[in-house]
């Protein structure tokens, strides 16, 4: 017995070795495979199939394709496109129809979002909103006037601030936070912020705070509901100035608020110095969103508690349809 | 109401014993389950370790001071904890927190496994009983799955394959060459099919397990989703539904557990554990369902046990007209 053992033990060893051997090759030979945001056989299937089209120099494009029955008739066109996520890049398949601009289908290549948070994009009835809307889209209430907006996202204003959404976020986590501020300036004055932390695991502090998991005291404010005081402040005051930090980041400016503002201030004067001068303007759409030149858009909902993940969808849906339009010249 | 004796030595086993020990058949376990975790170290980094040791000492430690409480004979050194403690770590994702792996492991070996009577007669699997505590009690602590290749800091959240599938995501972006050698996301333990496999086929060798339960779970769970998860019957997967979850390490390590001997009750619960996973992939909200398939058979074994009969040597079946 103890022999059969020791001979078992032995080719166990052995075929072990010779396995990790092939799962080590595998891995040098599949270049970027690192990560599963990898799009490169994605893209390399849609560069094979017939009626590629060339995506050279386009940005956020990773391929494209026309649709074409079984005459040649173009019926739609398939834009594979990709914007930066929470962490990574996230990558959708984009059907349009042969108008260049309407929606037939979405669908979601790879992301490497946080479970329960970005990665609901994957969830059908978020989805299922995109089929048979026209491009560019906005989220529902934001999609911007006709006549206002500018391809850099950031229009004139009679106000001290040039209309458009600055989002600015930590480089570096601070006790365990990364932090990320949003801010939407309408009309030359700010109508919105939006101040959040998320940890490693990808939770935020804003829903972590309200589910009781991220506790500041036992009868104060919770940490969101100081997030949101502080926010507010910004927006009565069009301002961060009257926010005097002691030398442990807090303030007596906003009452109720004890948690340390440091990396608030930090953000928000870098964002207000953006909309000061409209630089990294983003319109609804996000980074570049088109307008519409005919006034038909499509309007979705955000993914709860996602706000990055979902102003990269907006940007690689509206690099697609930017992108696709250019192509069929429509 | 009293039992008689008789019903009394039905009742309890073993009855027959072999010259393996279960000292012998546990550490046989624990040499099959070698390349998994060294896998797991590789894909996962030096959490998956962290993960492993915490989980085998939280055992061993948890099974010695009860057992020394309760003044009852000392079974550390039969070594089940410790495949217990492996199991366990092995179905959780790298991101889990330490503590949270301690709780489940003091409550696999306490609860799970010394409450109803210790080795051989827990009622369900120890392992899976704890990493159903986690996703009862803290889902969010093993739901963060992970990209390999990535240590610590370094991880990238990212969604199952098995996720992908149901939710009807694209999964291209993953091969089912790097499904089978583990280069998914997922639980440290089960992304490595072939290093699973490897350990699988090194118990076989040693007659520790009985490949036809194994085999009956596998296919049953395949046949099922084979007919039912693709775009019309007959259309689904074989392969994702077999490579991207964890229905490798569940089939192999968790559903051959020897609560119940005779080979027919096995297969049978092999079955009914299959079916039940591949309806909550199915039709369920979760994505997986390998650990709530094997504990519903589980908790199924006495029934099973006493609807199908063994055949009594010597006693002839059918009675001669």
């Amino acid at each position: 017995m103890k022999d059969n053992r020791l001979k078992g033990i032995i080719a166990l060893a052995v075929v072990t070795v010779i396995s990790f051997g092939v799962i080590y090759g595998s891995k040098i030979l599949v270049k970027d495979n690192t990560t599963n945001g990898n799009t490169t056989d994605n893209n390399q299937n849609q560069q094979d199939l017939p009626g590629a089209i060339d995506v050279s120099g386009a940005e956020g494009i990773v391929s494209a394709r026309e649709l074409t029955d079984d005459s040649g008739n173009v019926t739609g066109y398939s834009v594979v496109s990709e914007a930066k996520g929470f962490a990574k890049p996230v990558t959708w398949e984009i059907i349009f129809e042969n108008d260049a601009k309407t929606i037939r289908e979405v669908k979601v290549v790879s992301h490497a979002e946080t479970p329960g948070y970005g990665a609901n994009m994957e969830e059908e009835s978020y989805l299922n909103q995109f089929k048979g809307i026209k491009a560019p889209i906005y989220l529902k209430g934001q999609a911007p006037a006709s006549d206002a907006g500018s391809e850099s996202g950031a229009s004139d204003t009679t106000e001290g601030f040039k209309d458009g959404i600055y989002r600015v976020e930590s480089e570096e986590m601070d006790n365990g936070y990364y932090y990320m501020l949003t801010l939407k300036v309408e009309n030359g004055a700010i109508t919105n912020v939006v101040f959040d932390g998320m940890n490693e695991l990808g939770e935020y502090k804003s829903y972590l705070s309200s589910v009781g998991k991220y506790v500041m005291t036992e009868d104060g404010l919770t940490w969101k509901e100081q997030a949101d005081a502080l926010a507010q402040y910004v927006i009565e005051h069009q301002s961060v100035k009257g926010l005097a930090v002691d030398e442990n980041g807090k303030t007596d400016a906003v009452a109720g608020v004890s948690i340390s503002i440091n990396n608030f201030l930090e953000l928000a004067e870098k964002a207000l110095e953006m909309a000061a001068t409209g630089e990294g303007a983003q319109n609804a759409g996000g980074d570049n969103a088109p307008v519409s030149a005919d006034g038909e858009f499509g309007e979705i909902d955000a993914i709860s508690g996602a706000t990055f993940t979902t102003n990269a969808i907006l940007e690689l849906v509206n690099n697609a349809y930017e992108f696709i339009k250019n192509y069929a010249g429509k | 109401m009293k039992l008689k004796v008789a019903d009394q030595l039905h009742d309890v086993g073993p009855h027959i014993r072999m010259n393996r020990t279960t000292k012998e058949i546990m550490q046989d376990v624990v040499i099959a389950l070698i390349p998994a975790f060294l896998g797991s170290i590789y894909f996962f980094g030096i959490k998956a370790l962290i993960l492993v040791m915490t989980a085998v000492t939280t055992c061993v430690i948890s099974e010695y001071i009860w057992q020394k409480l309760r003044k009852e004979p000392l079974t550390v050194s039969d070594w089940s904890a410790v495949v217990t403690g492996i199991l366990l770590a092995f179905n959780v994702p790298a991101t889990t927190p330490v503590w949270a792996v301690m709780v489940a492991s003091v409550f696999a070996i306490i609860v799970a496994k010394q409450f109803f009577g210790g080795i051989g007669s827990n009622f369900a699997n120890p392992a899976l009983m704890g990493r159903a505590l986690l996703l009862f009690l803290w889902p969010a602590s093993i739901s963060g799955y992970v990209s390999t290749y990535h240590a610590g800091a370094d991880a990238v959240s990212s969604a199952t394959v098995l996720g992908l599938y149901k939710s009807g995501s694209q999964i291209s972006q993953f091969s089912k060459w790097d499904m089978f050698i583990g280069n998914i996301p997922g639980c440290i333990g089960e992304t490595s099919k072939l290093l699973l496999l490897i350990g699988f086929a090194y118990l076989c060798y040693r007659r520790v397990v009985n490949i036809s339960t194994t085999a009956a779970y596998i296919l049953t769970v395949l046949l099922v989703t084979f007919i039912f998860s693709g775009e019309g019957l007959f259309k689904g997967d074989i392969l994702v539904n077999l490579l991207s979850g964890g229905l490798i390490l569940g089939a192999c390590y968790m559903m051959t557990d020897y609560a119940s001997v005779a080979p027919r009750v096995k297969v049978t619960l092999a079955v009914i554990a299959g079916l039940i996973t591949a309806g909550i992939r199915l039709w369920g909200m979760l994505p997986e369902g390998v650990s709530y398939g094997i504990l519903a058979a589980n908790c199924l074994s006495g029934l099973v046990d006493n609807l199908i009969k063994p055949h009594i040597y010597g006693v002839n079946v059918k009675k001669s007209k």
